[in-house]
């Protein structure tokens, strides 16, 4: 699922309009409209789609976005895991590189 | 056109016919189904297990599933009988010895519905209720949803349905769908010793899940199957034998992720199964119960039961 | 999609340890795949087979009338043109009588209401004679008294919106779509002793039919095309006003298919 390789400045980005978003005790359950696929995202990972859906970030220029959207220190949420979680929400179809030098 | 008749009203030799010819119209739940079978076998199942079900003889409407009980073969007509069931598509299914055609029955006919229907969202569930809500029973295959399914009913909630919850997509409201509930090894003696044993067909020994009987839905259960509830409480049984008792309470999310793989149409769904899904499990509390015994069982869903209202 | 309001010390200690699980390789996606390649082969090939025969009585403002009741021919007098669709072989002046029509309209197990139909299903409205009486005296040319005549059936009630007709058909009393097979200037025209032969066309389905409904799937939702796509523009039309109660023919095969459809 994941779109192919890419590099710490692969730019990213996701669609948020083609996903159903339903809150339950701090989880993100979303339904994703093209592929049918339903996911169970936590906080993180529904912030990074968030994010990315409101513009296009490498991992390093994401992160301080991620970090204000979820309200919390990088020592709590280290960059790395931002990058981790980048990487499992494009094998999972949620985010894809940006094509083409956009 | 003919009305409905229970279809225990039925003289064998009417139903006999109208089964040979293809005719007979059951109507139960949400569905109504078209019946085939020129098999003494389904006959006198369908007066036993399904005895206070509506149905007519003569076909008067269009129905939503056709089942033919066959030979597997020409030759399997007439050396070493087989049936197999034809739900109307293609599908695997396994010719059976002409003496389990019963369970041939109810196989083919849990295959239309699991596999063809497309508006509800279908569950391997049982599912029991009263007239304040709904209990969701989610079990693999000898989890003890039946088992727990027939000792509620005993309690007094009625039988909404045993191998299927089916999920209304426009209002996330489950509907009722009573056949006969399908018990299976050690929870035959188990269910026949509290319901009595007029309520169970004879065992069908030796079928490919071991010996099954089945438990009759009362009348009360089929006159009220057009009745819909909210389901209050979800619960996901694990038996093992000898176990303590314990109820552990899921997040909600885990109760949705646990149901979708239950599901035998989810994927088919789209978005409106999803929405259904979530507004029913939004409005239940859900939890694992592990038992090692069925009074253990039922003691813990009385209490979770209890705990939201039910 | 983030609650920044509930900032509760317990709220961020569930996060913080949720993150240091993440860190230590817990996934932060858990994904549950559809299998949309089954979604589209299975939604898209259910097929609805009737059991019994079905006739659709279609008029010519798309009201629609479905069952499986008999529709009797008779013999129309007089002159007129008429045209309209339908699968009418085009042939003689016989219509269905006023008295089977409106059997079959009481009987009906399932009724629609104007429009229901697609226009290119209707029967064209009854056209008025070309060759008008001269004793009427109307600036149109149109016989009003002759049109009268044929609005008004044996019992002397209004039936029919309009008058004439294009084609005859087949005279064994089942449906063929009268009103159809196009022009037919030579025929006799409206309805005469009880007997209609234009402002309907019937659409009949035999025992056994078949329809897939994906087979009419195009880009936009359904295309809908020859004599089953009657069949399914009233049963979407039917799922879409009764939802999932609806009790159409094939009804859960055509919802399966709209979900895919996305309509």
């Amino acid at each position: 699922m994941a779109a192919g390789p890419y590099s710490d400045e692969t730019l990213w980005t996701a669609d948020i309009t083609r996903l159903v978003i339903r809150v339950m005790e701090d989880v993100n359950l979303t339904f994703d409209t093209l592929s049918g696929d339903t996911h169970a995202l936590n906080f993180l990972s529904a912030a990074v789609i968030q994010v990315l859906s409101s513009g296009k970030e490498t991992f390093a220029s994401a992160a301080p976005r991620v970090l204000e959207t979820i309200g919390m220190e990088e020592s709590d949420c280290p960059k790395g895991l931002i990058k981790d979680t980048i990487l499992q929400l494009d094998e999972a179809g949620l985010v894809i590189p940006a094509r083409g030098g956009e | 056109m003919e009305h409905f008749r229970r279809l225990g009203d039925v003289p064998y030799p009417e139903l006999a016919q109208s089964l040979k010819d293809g005719c007979l119209e059951m109507s139960l739940g949400p569905f109504s189904k078209r019946l085939k079978a020129n098999n003494s076998q389904v006959t006198e199942f369908l007066q036993d297990a399904y005895r206070d079900v509506p149905v007519r003889t003569k076909l008067g409407d269009i129905t939503d599933v056709a089942v033919t009980i066959k030979s597997p073969s020409w030759f399997r007509q007439y050396v070493r009988r087989q049936v197999v069931a034809d739900p109307g598509f293609i599908v695997p299914a396994v010719p059976l010895p002409v003496r389990l055609s019963a369970l041939s029955f109810e196989m083919g006919l849990n295959l239309a519905v699991a596999l063809k229907c497309c508006r509800l969202v279908s569950f391997h569930a049982a599912v029991v209720g009263n007239e304040k809500g709904a209990i969701f029973i989610s079990a693999h295959s000898g989890g003890g949803k039946s088992t727990l399914a027939s000792a509620l009913m005993v309690e007094g909630y009625r039988l909404f349905s045993d191998e299927f919850g089916l999920l209304d997509m426009s209002n996330s409201l489950l509907v009722p769908y009573p056949r006969p509930v399908s018990l299976k090894g050690d929870s035959i003696n188990i269910v026949r010793d509290f319901t009595g044993a007029d309520w169970l067909t004879p065992v069908l020994s030796d079928t490919p899940k071991g010996d099954i009987a089945y438990r009759r839905a009362r009348p009360s259960d089929i006159e009220e199957a057009d009745k819909k509830l909210s389901s209050k409480l979800i619960v996901f049984p694990v038996f093992t034998k000898g176990a303590r008792p314990v109820a552990k309470e899921l997040a909600k999310s885990e109760a949705l992720m646990r149901l979708i793989p239950s599901s035998t149409n989810y994927h088919l769904l789209g978005q409106g199964g999803f929405e259904a899904l979530t507004a029913m499990v939004a409005g239940a509390r859900s939890y694992e119960i592990q038992y090692g015994n069925t009074d253990d069982s039922m003691k813990i869903v009385k209490d979770l039961a209890a705990g939201v209202g039910l | 999609m983030q609650k920044k309001n509930d900032q509760s010390g317990t709220f961020l200690n569930r996060r913080r340890q949720l993150l240091k699980l993440g860190a230590a390789g817990m996934p932060m996606v858990l994904t549950l795949r559809a299998s949309a390649a089954q979604a589209v082969i299975s939604q898209l090939t259910c097929v609805i087979t009737l059991p019994g025969s079905l006739k659709i009585l279609v008029d010519d403002t798309g009201a629609a009338w479905v069952g499986d009741g008999s529709l009797e021919t008779g013999t129309t007098k007089g002159k007129g043109k008429g045209k309209g669709k339908g699968k009418g072989k085009g042939k003689g002046s016989e219509g269905w009588t006023l008295e089977s029509i409106n059997a079959f309209k009481e009987n009906a197990d399932f009724v629609f209401d104007e429009g229901s139909v697609p226009s290119e299903f209707r029967p064209d409205e009854c056209e008025e004679v070309e060759e008008c009486s001269s004793g009427g005296g109307d600036d149109d040319g149109d016989d009003d008294d002759e049109l009268l005549a044929h609005l008004v059936d044996e019992n002397g009630s209004y039936a029919l919106n309009d008058f004439l007709a294009g084609s005859g058909d087949d005279d064994d009393g089942s449906c063929h779509g009268h009103g159809g097979g196009g022009d037919d200037d030579d025929s006799s025209h409206g309805h005469d002793q009880g007997v209609v032969d234009c402002g309907y066309a019937c659409y009949e389905y035999s025992s056994g039919s078949t329809i897939t409904p994906g087979d009419f799937v195009n880009g936009s939702g359904f295309n809908y095309t020859g004599d089953e796509g009657v069949f399914l523009a009233l049963a979407v039309s039917h799922s879409e006003s009764a939802g999932l109660n609806s009790s159409f023919p094939g009804v859960s095969c055509v919802i399966s298919v709209l979900n895919f459809v996305g309509q």
